[in-house]
């Protein structure tokens, strides 16, 4: 694949804006659910300046951790940064575009988060291990929901390559929607709040140890490490945003390169990206979470919208 | 306040005590509280043990039994009547009454730091004594097992609650036992309160917790006025059912709120906060703190009510219950919500019973008691008091006997500074006979808290045991959660949501 000086223009504004929205996400949704609660919340930039505090101080370890609590914080960072050079969000064309298609990207969601539970259960903290074997457990059921949902869209253009993916459906336009793509919608829809921590799965408010999934995995990182985790959540939640942005939503992304075209495109992608951070803002303070043994039929019901919506790609007329 | 000084003492031998609590129970009676006494301050020659039950028709029984000094104890309570379980291990710890037969033997205040055979209630030991630490250490309960493993979690807890420690015994999420340890925040008020003057101790007492202040206070006044012979005027009297309603009714509004947040139902628990915020400011209004602390005094109130205030203050209620009732209205019809509170944490009658479950916890097992009906109090006795309860036992049948309790009291509230006479506010004390005993009961948020005091020479504190409703329902939490999972406990702890500092004193 060959880059004009244009695409390559687009793909690096396009990565400067999901690496640099991913803390405002959090501080808007945090100032949403404090305005449902009747308060006035933080501003909206103390994400940002959360993670500077905590740049700067020095990480305190428990005596059972190994180089992994060193290492892996950056490692799940790098995981989720190179996942979000290959989702397209404001051309079809991200840096990486072409290296590798979605399963790659859920592979890398799935590898970042194993090396999250192994951070956690490296400090020998009992939290640790409670809240990644919980996330484990999740992580299990959400990420076939995902491909299965993100399949239904492979299955409607032949291919698992997101560029093509999103492009099909900027040129179909609404005819893209169709009730089987819908049904996927719903099914990612439903495995991103599991995903990305939000409620009835998970609370990311939460101060009560028990109740923690993701949350529980974080209580004994501190400093740089803590700041690269929480950075790292953040740009997930870009991540899955703009996976389901691209598969079922890809309408305003630039498919030319005029400058009208891009800034409607820029737009789009904000408007999106902060869309899904007030939806999930409006999950987190409307509903109670489930009862943990619950959750397992809830994400089997995402994969199984995700399999009526394949079969009814593949047998019935389209 | 007749029904507040202590009436005929029943003196039983050391080894008959047990048989008769036991005897008593049997008769219908209901344990309240056991209290451990050094008796060598009024002339004694060691310690003594006092068993106090609820009879059948709402008086009380007490049955005292003297306990040597030395180790050699007396048989224990808890086999015959469970409830007295940790009323024996406080005892043993702060006074060296050994329990012989006790089947958790464990210490229970006094953590394994405090040095052996150390009893800091006697009368020996100096207030503000500071022995020497112990080496010893904390040996968790534990369970064995495949599969099995412990959850410690506390005293420091990721939130800014009260200190406790819990440890989980659990197989997967589910949980096999739950080890609660407490006393964290052991003050040692009430050897601090002995040898002070009747009325200086008042701080020390309402101020056990910051929740609980006007029950524990309503139970100290009336003790003190008791053994002064002093009654306090009508108007303290409705006063002090305004004010011990107003502390229910913030309390369980934000325990209802406290319930969402257990489950991480936000706009529930912030709809409930911004009511309860509201009635404390109302608080804060009508007397001038916000916990409505230093207004119940012996002899009457501490202060003169705010007259504006207090003419507010039925409208404000009012309007403040119906908004709790649509609160909880909303709640109800939510199946996700309710779906969390039915069946969690379940307390079967029979263990609510046997633990000495009080309040709402033991009235959503079934138990209906309630101490400003069954033996009323200031101006109870001109109330209508009605009592809820519930069957099921679990955290939606506390959610409903709470919600319910709070529209009563709100209605109790506006009934209360309807009636409320005009004139004085308090009246000077009398002088209190040395050795003279009084018991004070009062339905305070959490259920009955009991006040037993003894007077000594010159109108001093001689012992004085403050049991918490808190005290008496911890035990109730640990039976609750085997068999639920880990991240249901802390809503079951907030359908209880007991006080730490009014337990450890």
């Amino acid at each position: 694949m060959t880059w004009d000086a244009a695409s390559l223009l687009l793909g690096l504004t396009q990565t400067a804006l999901a690496l640099a929205i991913a803390p405002l996400l959090l501080g808007v949704a945090k100032r949403v659910k404090a305005r449902l609660g009747y308060r006035t919340g933080a501003p909206l930039l103390q994400p940002y300046r959360d993670l500077a505090k905590w740049w700067r101080k020095t990480p305190v370890e428990s005596e059972a951790s190994s180089a992994v609590t060193a290492w892996a914080p950056a490692a799940v960072v790098a995981a989720i940064v190179t996942a979000t050079l290959l989702v397209p969000l404001v051309g079809e064309r991200p840096l990486l575009g072409g290296s590798g298609d979605f399963l790659v990207v859920v592979g890398l969601l799935a590898g970042a988060r194993f090396l999250m539970a192994l951070l956690a259960l490296d400090a020998g903290s009992a939290f640790g291990g409670m809240g990644s074997s919980r996330e484990v457990a999740i992580a299990a059921l959400v990420e076939p929901a995902l491909l299965l949902a993100l399949a239904v869209a492979a299955v409607a253009v032949g291919s698992t390559d997101l560029a093509v993916i999103a492009g099909a459906g900027v040129a179909r336009g609404l005819a893209w929607l169709t009730p089987s793509l819908l049904l996927g919608a719903a099914a990612f829809a439903l495995a991103a709040v599991a995903e990305t921590g939000h409620e009835p799965f998970d609370n990311p408010d939460t101060h009560l140890e028990l109740t923690m999934v993701h949350e529980g995995m974080l209580l004994e990182a501190s400093g740089p490490r803590l700041a690269m985790l929480a950075y790292a959540a953040q740009l997930r939640l870009v991540v899955v945003a703009s996976l389901f942005a691209a598969a079922f939503f890809p309408f305003g992304m630039t498919v030319a390169l005029t400058p009208l075209s891009v800034a409607v495109a820029l737009a789009a992608a904000v408007a999106k990206l902060l869309a899904a951070a007030v939806a999930l803002a409006l999950l987190d303070a409307g509903l109670a979470k489930l009862r943990i043994l619950a959750l397992p039929g809830l994400l089997g019901f995402a994969s199984t919208l995700a399999v009526i919506g394949l079969a009814a790609r593949l047998w019935l007329p389209a | 306040m007749d029904e507040t000084r202590a009436g005929a003492c029943a003196q039983v031998p050391a080894s008959g005590l047990a048989e008769a609590v036991g005897r008593s129970v049997a008769a219908g009676g209901r344990y309240a509280m056991l209290v451990g006494l050094d008796e060598r301050s009024l002339g004694g020659a060691g310690l003594g043990l006092e068993a106090v039950l609820v009879g059948p028709g709402g008086d009380l029984e007490r049955i005292r039994a003297a306990v040597p000094l030395d180790a050699t104890g007396y048989p224990s309570i808890t086999p015959l009547v469970p409830a007295a379980h940790w009323d024996e291990r406080e005892a043993r710890d702060l006074l060296g009454t050994v329990p012989v037969g006790h089947p958790d033997p464990r210490r229970l205040v006094l953590h394994e730091r405090w040095p052996r055979g150390y009893h800091p209630l006697r009368k020996d030991v100096p207030v503000g004594a500071r022995p020497p630490l112990a080496d010893r250490r904390f040996a968790p309960f534990e369970v064995h097992g495949e599969g099995t493993y412990a959850l410690p979690v506390g005293p420091i807890h990721a939130g800014i609650i009260e200190p406790g420690h819990f440890r989980f015994s659990a197989i997967g999420e589910r949980v096999l036992h739950l080890d609660p340890r407490l006393f964290f925040a052991h003050r040692g008020l009430e050897k601090l309160a002995e040898g002070r003057p009747l009325a200086g101790a008042t701080p020390l007492i309402e101020r056990a917790c910051g929740v609980c202040g006007v029950a524990h206070g309503v139970a100290w006044a009336s003790a003190v006025e008791a053994l002064t012979g002093t009654r306090a005027p009508a108007r303290a009297a409705w006063a002090r059912v305004l004010l011990a309603e107003l502390e229910r009714l913030y309390n369980h509004v934000g325990d209802l709120g406290s319930i969402c947040a257990g489950i991480g139902f936000g706009s529930g628990a912030a709809r409930l906060g911004l009511l309860r915020e509201r009635l404390v400011r109302a608080n804060d209004a009508l007397v001038g703190h916000r916990y409505l602390a230093g207004i119940v005094v012996p002899g009457g109130l501490g202060r003169p009510l705010d007259a504006a205030a207090l003419a507010a203050l039925p409208g404000l209620v009012a309007d403040i219950e119906a908004q709790v009732a649509a609160a909880v209205r909303s709640i109800v019809r939510s199946d996700g919500v309710m779906a969390r509170l039915r069946t969690t944490g379940a307390v079967p009658a029979e263990t609510a019973a046997a633990l000495g479950a009080t309040g709402v916890a033991a009235r959503a097992s079934g138990i209906d008691a309630d101490l400003r009906r069954d033996r009323p109090y200031a101006a109870y006795a001109e109330l209508d008091v009605s009592v809820a309860t519930a069957a099921s036992g679990d955290v939606a049948a506390r959610f409903h006997v709470r919600a319910q309790e709070a529209a009563a009291s709100a209605r109790l509230v506006v009934e209360a500074a309807r009636r409320l006479p005009v004139g004085e506010d308090r009246v000077p004390l009398g002088e209190a006979r040395a050795g003279e005993v009084a018991i004070a009961g009062v339905e305070g948020p959490r259920g009955a808290s009991w006040l037993w005091l003894r007077a000594g020479d010159a109108g001093t504190v001689d012992r004085v045991r403050l049991r918490s409703a808190s005290f008496a329902n911890w035990p109730l939490v640990a039976a609750a959660m085997p068999g639920n999972v880990v991240p249901d406990f802390p809503l079951i702890n907030k359908s209880f949501e007991l006080c730490y500092a009014c337990t450890d004193r």
